[in-house]
């Protein structure tokens, strides 16, 4: 004989699960609620030899439409008429889980609270007045804790008391005035008519704006009159916040609750967290922490990558090409196949590869700062800088992004609604150094500043953000003109990196450096390899080559810069398919002239530059023409050819032009 | 709470959930809650900085490295700017 149906709400790891084991034990029946895939949980519970029913509802934290759990739950607590509801509640996350309770109130129907995991909130020194809890919920307060079976007999005998109560139940929310009033006229139009649902909650979730509850009315047929009443309330009110208001309602209550019978440990008022955000997060301390930051990142990088593991590479490189020259010699191997593999691949390609523990530091700690929820900080210090060069914060974020690859950097402008920053990000967003310059400035580093090798190459980085941030300016006074649109960030509590993240991080970076330097790079040097030693009429990698031909067409381009051979013209040019091909070309160029006589890159780029020629073409390479993908993405972004056209040639004529004059500068200055 | 929030957030163009939790001296959780809940009706959204390119450059070596999302940011819709302005 069925004496009663006891329903289980709670939010998701209430121990709602534990609650319902404990109860029914092995006398369990799980399927589906019709109609959809939530799962449906029911099991009988004796008690005094009664049997009762029970019936675990799913994980919720609201009764609203939202999800297929959330209607299913709400469905059978107005419609599956349980005759008594227990309301689980996680004690140490006690104001989160009153919120559902708010809501079970406002249905008035029979409710039953398991203080549960008390145990827990008790270690954390949470204590709680259990009769104040009861008085201001109206219902009858337990704990308990359910996996150990505590507090799950007193429960169930509270709930099988409430089944036979009558007292009459009453919704304790206090709404605003305004909203009342709402509710009442809501009342007004749907009393005297058969609802599925009790009138006053029908009333508040029509008021509330939720929508599903118009269709249930719609889907049970009642009085066409009352659907038009409510179409036509909606019609006016839909601009109200009255949803907001209600839902506020919910809260205020659930916090009230709280505030009244939960006894909390005193917190620490300033955490680690604040500690170090009074500094980072400063006005005036947030730029200079910033900067210091990236200095120290950069210092590692090259002290780390650079000179203690990137010798070792170089050295690894040259003795692979050492080993294969002799060995294609030895099978007599045709000249042709000699020159390219030596000269081509292991110069050019493998002049690439050679920076791969500096592409390893570097996004190791990058890796790092993200996963240690530094990056939002700097974000935000640098959005009120932003504002003043007429960008939005978000435009940071892009050029950090940039920093590792331009192109997701200007595929990320989509969040931005106004077209105006969008624009001057995109066109600012190259002048980041991405990680395919890095090898370029390294070979200039270690021929010219390796002493000074980290402050060289945060200085470069340092200097891409001034001339974007000047260019944003320009732009910002020109093109594109007005006031930039605001958003929110989100600052997370610091975390200390996981090193699965940091790792992952940094060898999804490196894997695509190889992955690259192994495709593109390797196509783009292979062409500039042939065209280096064609015609077979004339001395390879001379002048007189094709590739020669071309860069001597272009050297006097760039001879104001001070950089004026064939070879650094066209490998300025190889650069634009990939940044990286810039060394890859330098490589198989000069280091292949040399290969009799062992000289490697580094030594061959000090023959042919000094420190003067060697800045000014770094800035060249910062600031010139983005590569291939680069220009591709903006086109795509921009849906013309316009853009990505006054990309390449604005980006180009601003490195020359800054290249020119740091030159000219220098030479005036007396540099060399 | 609610409103509090809205109001906080678009005064410091900041969400520190801990920031709010000693402001508006309510359990971190219970603004989490109340995040969610805005989100969920339309008050504020959340942008997607992270963008991925699977349809644009699934070849590309970088393809990994691209959909990162560093930092979450949101933006306060109409509906939440008729709110605050009513706050």
């Amino acid at each position: 004989m069925k004496n009663g149906t006891i329903a289980l709400v709670g939010n998701p790891n209430s121990g709602k699960t534990s609650f319902f084991n404990a109860l029914t034990g092995s006398n369990q029946h799980v399927g589906n609620w019709p109609g959809v895939t939530v799962e449906k949980k029911e099991g009988k519970f004796i008690y005094q030899e009664k049997e009762y029913d029970v019936v675990d509802l799913p994980g919720i934290y609201s009764l609203g439409a939202f999800s297929e759990d959330e209607v299913v739950a709400r469905d059978y607590i107005l419609t599956g008429d349980p005759d008594v509801i227990i309301n689980i509640i996680d004690a140490g996350n006690i104001e989160r889980n009153l919120y559902l309770t708010t809501q079970l109130l406002e249905m008035k129907k029979k409710l039953v609270i398991a203080l549960n995991m008390v145990d827990e909130a008790e270690k954390r020194k949470i204590k709680f007045d259990l009769e104040e809890l009861s008085k201001h919920l109206g219902a009858p307060v337990i704990p308990t804790v359910a996996h150990k079976g505590i507090g799950v007999g007193e429960i169930m005998e509270a709930a099988i008391n409430a089944i036979g109560d009558k007292t009459s139940i009453e919704n304790p929310l206090i709404y605003s005035g305004v909203v009342k009033h709402h509710i009442e006229h809501m009342e007004e139009i749907l009393k005297n008519n058969n609802l599925p649902y009790p009138i006053e909650w029908t009333a508040i979730k029509i008021v509330e704006g939720d929508l599903n509850i118009l269709k249930k009315l719609e889907e049970v047929n009642v009085d066409k009159k009352i659907i038009k009443d409510i179409k036509e309330y909606y019609k006016y009110h839909t601009s109200d916040s009255f949803e907001l208001e209600i839902v506020d309602s919910r809260y205020a209550f659930a916090h009230k609750v709280a505030e009244h019978s939960v006894i909390r440990p005193l917190e620490e008022v300033i955490t680690l967290t604040d500690k170090i955000d009074r500094i980072l997060t400063n006005k005036y301390l947030g730029i200079p922490a910033f900067a210091i930051i990236m200095l120290v990142v950069f210092q590692l990088t090259f002290a780390i990558g650079e000179k203690l593991l990137g010798s070792f590479a170089a050295s690894s490189i040259e003795g692979l090409g050492r080993l294969l020259e002799i060995f294609l010699i030895k099978i007599k191997a045709p000249g042709w196949l000699v020159s390219f593999i030596i000269d081509g691949v292991i110069n050019g390609v493998g002049a690439i590869i050679e920076f791969v523990p500096l592409i390893t530091v570097l996004y190791l700690l990058l890796g790092f700062l993200e996963d240690s929820g530094y990056m939002a900080r700097a974000a935000y210090v640098w959005d009120d800088l932003m504002r003043r060069f007429g960008l939005q914060g978000k435009a940071f974020i892009s050029m950090i992004i940039g920093f590792g690859c331009n192109v997701p950097g200007i595929m990320s402008t989509r969040t931005m609604d106004s077209k105006k920053d969008r624009m001057i990000t995109m066109l600012i967003t190259p002048f980041m150094s991405c990680g395919a310059k890095l090898p370029i400035y390294s070979v200039f580093i270690a021929a010219f500043f390796s002493k000074h090798g980290g402050l060289v190459l945060f200085s470069l980085y340092a200097f891409g953000i001034l001339v974007a941030l000047i260019m944003a300016k320009l732009l910002n006074k020109t093109l594109f003109k007005g006031d930039s649109s605001y958003f929110i960030m989100e600052l997370p509590p610091y975390r200390i990196p996981t090193a699965t993240n940091v790792i992952r991080n940094m060898w999804d970076n490196v894997s695509g450096f190889i992955k690259k330097a192994g495709t593109i790079i390797f196509l783009v040097i292979i062409i500039m390899w042939m065209l280096a030693v064609l015609p077979a009429s004339v001395e390879p990698y001379s002048q007189y080559s094709i590739l020669g031909t071309i860069g001597t067409f272009l050297a006097p381009i760039f001879r104001p810069a001070g950089f004026g051979t064939w070879q650094e013209s066209v490998a300025l040019f190889a650069g634009i398919p990939a940044k990286e091909a810039v060394v890859g070309t330098l490589g198989m160029l000069y280091a292949g002239q040399y290969v009799e006589e062992g000289v490697i890159l580094v030594n061959a780029i000090r023959q042919h530059f000094t420190p003067l020629t060697a800045l000014s073409y770094m800035i060249m390479v910062l600031l010139y023409t983005p590569c291939a993908a680069t220009l591709g993405i903006v086109a795509k972004e921009t849906r013309s050819t316009k853009w990505p056209l006054v990309m390449a040639i604005y980006t180009f004529a601003i490195g020359w032009f800054v290249a020119v004059i740091v030159y000219q500068i220098g030479s005036l200055l007396g540099f060399s | 709470m609610l409103k509090e929030i809205l109001k906080a957030i678009d005064r410091d163009r900041l969400l520190s959930v801990p920031m709010l939790s000693k402001e508006l001296r309510v359990p971190e959780a219970l603004i989490d809650e109340g995040i969610f809940e805005l989100l969920r009706m339309g008050y504020i959204i959340k942008e997607e900085t992270g963008e991925s390119c699977s349809n644009v450059c699934a070849g590309c070596p970088f393809a990994k490295t691209c959909n990162k999302e560093i930092i979450k940011t949101y933006r306060i819709t109409e509906k939440g700017q008729g709110i605050i302005r009513t706050v």
